[in-house]
């Protein structure tokens, strides 16, 4: 047997061949993801997207080490002026002394970068209907964007939110009517996008056209482009059909908002549209007079509240997550019912959630089917209208366990909403704002 | 296992070769996870006070508004005028507005300022409930319960920074900022070092209420 001694530290050509392709390979990867992470070509959109699903798949205890590379859209929706106009607007003062870069049409966003303009022409009924239509797409779409971009609703983005001791505060809770619970949950949020109304738009004679925008309904009858299904649909899935069903059941409702006094009579044909719409006589039989009253007294007072002060709107990501091994049947309504804030409940306070009505556990699969509710109540900045349906966005919501957790299942709710671009709105709705604003 | 004269293994030269790679590319990725948690703060700091200040600009001569703005948690805003003293080196000879981590008496080292063309107050006042001790005999400590008004010529930005209402006054001659403070209650977190955060700024009154 001949024995082969090797020279002094000689590589083998085969250890060569290793520690090079060791080498090369590492090059790769590192040159793959600069390439990945400082790509002109990726939108804000793909970026923070890409971000999402970087954090998602990582282990939990490394998820909060990776930053969401996301930034707020921005959108400037004004009118399209005259010539004329425009050329005044460049000598007027105020320009002359901000320059051009910093100032934009919409005040509420002085000062930022990357403010995308809409102008719309209010002039001529034709034109009107194509501003009411331009608005209610660029909403649409950015609703759409946000949910397609946060996984719709599937991804396990933040880190745990939720207090310890949920169940027993449910149980304290010592409110008067039976069915009301709360909860302590800290939801973080992403700010998808801001939507502002330019003084000018807000000011223009012809303004009045414009509170015929209905997103509801613009929603359930316009498709996604480059798609065969509707807003509604895609939001939720096919075999919601129209997907109209919730925002039918809230026109049903309306009738109700301004009705006084509401009697016995009443509130069994309240029971009867929810029940159409999906929850079930268990979930509807502690519905009372005081508990509907209650209820439709605080719809009034959010409607009468929901006038942007700031004539500027938000679409937010938020996500609330419980521990897969919380048997609470109570806790998860209460989730549901929390994240359905401005559905069938409110937001009282910071982190508080309170609900009016306990649809029970059939709600779950109920929401978990249709995962579209109608939610927060709105006004596009103009007055005097009454709390109908019409002026209701709505908020697509998602709940169950987030696809994306390899080990130790979490569950949670994934709400994307539009809401009110103000101080309290968000402040209530999110413990934690991720993302650059 | 085989010996060489002289030197290390090949295995163990090839694998040292490996650890240092992998080294390199795990010390550069946690510098930039470092500088990710470390840096924020600050980018966030300096963005806040650009936009702040371009809002200021954008307000025309005796217009007010309110904007809301995402605060940075633990930091200070105060306003300095030309004829202030002590206003930090950074400012030169101008009036600024400064954010400044911690405290006021930070602004130089740890702090961004802008210069602001005309005089720049930041107020902002609280309620503070707290008890205090009352000795009424050798042996006996009472405690009362004591509430007042506090009030100072600078913001601190509270711990949960979400979304804070900066209400800008723009005048010929100054610019006004009025931020609301959360009020301090017993329980509240670190009222102590809040306070005592406060006393640093100018103006600073404890009135007690009624």
């Amino acid at each position: 047997m001949v024995k082969r001694v090797d020279k002094r530290g000689e590589l083998t050509s085969t250890q060569l061949a290793m520690i090079i392709l060791a080498v090369v390979g590492f090059l790769i990867i590192g040159f793959a993801l600069y390439k990945v992470f400082n790509n002109d070509s990726l939108t804000n959109r793909d970026l923070c997207r890409l971000s999402i699903v970087s954090r998602a798949t990582v282990p939990g205890i490394a998820q909060q080490a990776v930053p969401l590379n996301c930034f707020t859209e921005k959108v400037c929706i004004t009118v399209d002026k005259s010539f004329i106009d425009t050329i005044k607007d460049k000598f007027s003062k105020s320009s002359a002394v901000i320059g051009a870069s910093k100032k934009s049409d919409c005040k509420q966003f002085a000062g930022e970068e990357n403010v995308r303009i809409v102008k719309v022409s209010l002039d001529g009924l034709g034109n009107q209907e194509k501003a009411k239509e331009t608005i209610q797409r660029e909403v649409a779409n950015s609703m759409y964007d946000c949910w397609l971009m946060t996984g719709q609703g599937k991804m396990d983005i933040f880190k745990g939110t939720v207090d310890g001791g949920v169940v027993k505060k449910i149980a304290d809770a010592g409110l008067d009517y039976a069915d009301l619970k709360v909860s302590e949950i800290k939801p973080s949020c992403i700010v998808c996008s801001r939507v502002a109304f330019s003084d000018a738009l807000i000011s223009h004679p012809e303004n009045e056209s414009l509170k015929g925008i209905d997103y509801n309904n613009f929603m359930s009858r316009e498709k996604v482009p480059g798609s065969a299904l509707t807003y509604f649909q895609a939001f939720t899935d096919e075999s919601v059909g129209s997907g109209g069903a919730v925002g039918q059941g809230e026109d049903k409702l309306k009738e109700y908002y301004s009705k006084s006094p509401i009697t016995e009579e009443d509130v069994e044909k309240i029971k009867q549209i929810l029940i159409e719409q999906g929850s079930s006589k268990e979930d509807v039989k502690y519905l009372d007079l005081v508990s509907v009253k209650n209820f439709f007294t605080e719809k009034k007072k959010q409607a009468e509240s929901s006038k942007s002060k700031d004539n500027q709107i938000a679409i937010v990501f938020t996500q609330i997550k419980v521990p897969s091994n919380t048997k609470d049947e109570q806790f998860w309504n209460t989730l549901q019912n929390g994240a359905i804030v401005g559905g069938f409940g409110m937001i009282s306070g910071p982190g508080k959630v309170l609900s009016f009505l306990t649809p029970g556990a059939g709600w779950l699969k109920f929401v978990g089917k249709i995962v579209l509710v109608g939610a927060t109540s709105f006004k596009f900045a103009l007055d005097a209208e009454d709390a109908t349906g019409k002026n209701q966005a709505f908020s697509a919501l998602t709940c169950g366990k987030f696809q994306s957790k390899v080990s130790g299942e979490e569950q949670g709710c994934s709400i994307v909403k539009l809401v009110n671009w103000d101080v309290d709105t968000i402040n209530n709705l999110c413990y934690n704002i991720e993302g650059n604003l | 296992m085989k010996f060489y004269r002289k030197g290390m293994l090949v295995p163990e030269g090839m694998g040292l070769v490996i650890a240092i790679i992998g080294l390199v590319i795990l010390g550069f990725f946690g510098v930039k996870l470092y500088n990710v948690f470390v840096e924020q703060d600050m980018k966030n700091a300096k963005t806040f006070i650009e936009g702040l200040n371009a809002k200021i600009e954008n307000l025309a001569d005796g217009e007010n508004n309110t904007f809301a703005l995402r605060g940075v948690e633990g930091w200070v805003l105060v306003g300095w005028n030309a004829s202030d003293k002590t206003r930090p080196e950074k400012c030169f000879l101008n009036s600024c507005l400064c954010l400044c981590k911690d405290s006021v008496a930070n602004c130089q080292e740890n702090g961004y300022c802008r210069a602001v063309d005309r005089n720049v107050s930041v107020k902002s006042d609280f309620i503070f409930t707290r008890f205090e001790s009352d000795t009424i005999e050798k042996d006996s400590v009472q405690y009362n319960l004591r509430t007042s008004k506090i009030s100072a010529s600078c913001y601190i930005m509270p711990e949960k920074s979400l979304l804070i209402p900066f209400n800008i006054v723009k005048s010929s001659s100054l610019v006004l900022i009025n931020v609301p403070s959360p009020d301090l209650n017993i329980g509240s977190p670190n009222p102590d070092k809040i306070i005592s955060t406060f006393r640093l700024c100018s103006n600073y009154n404890d009135e007690p209420t009624s």
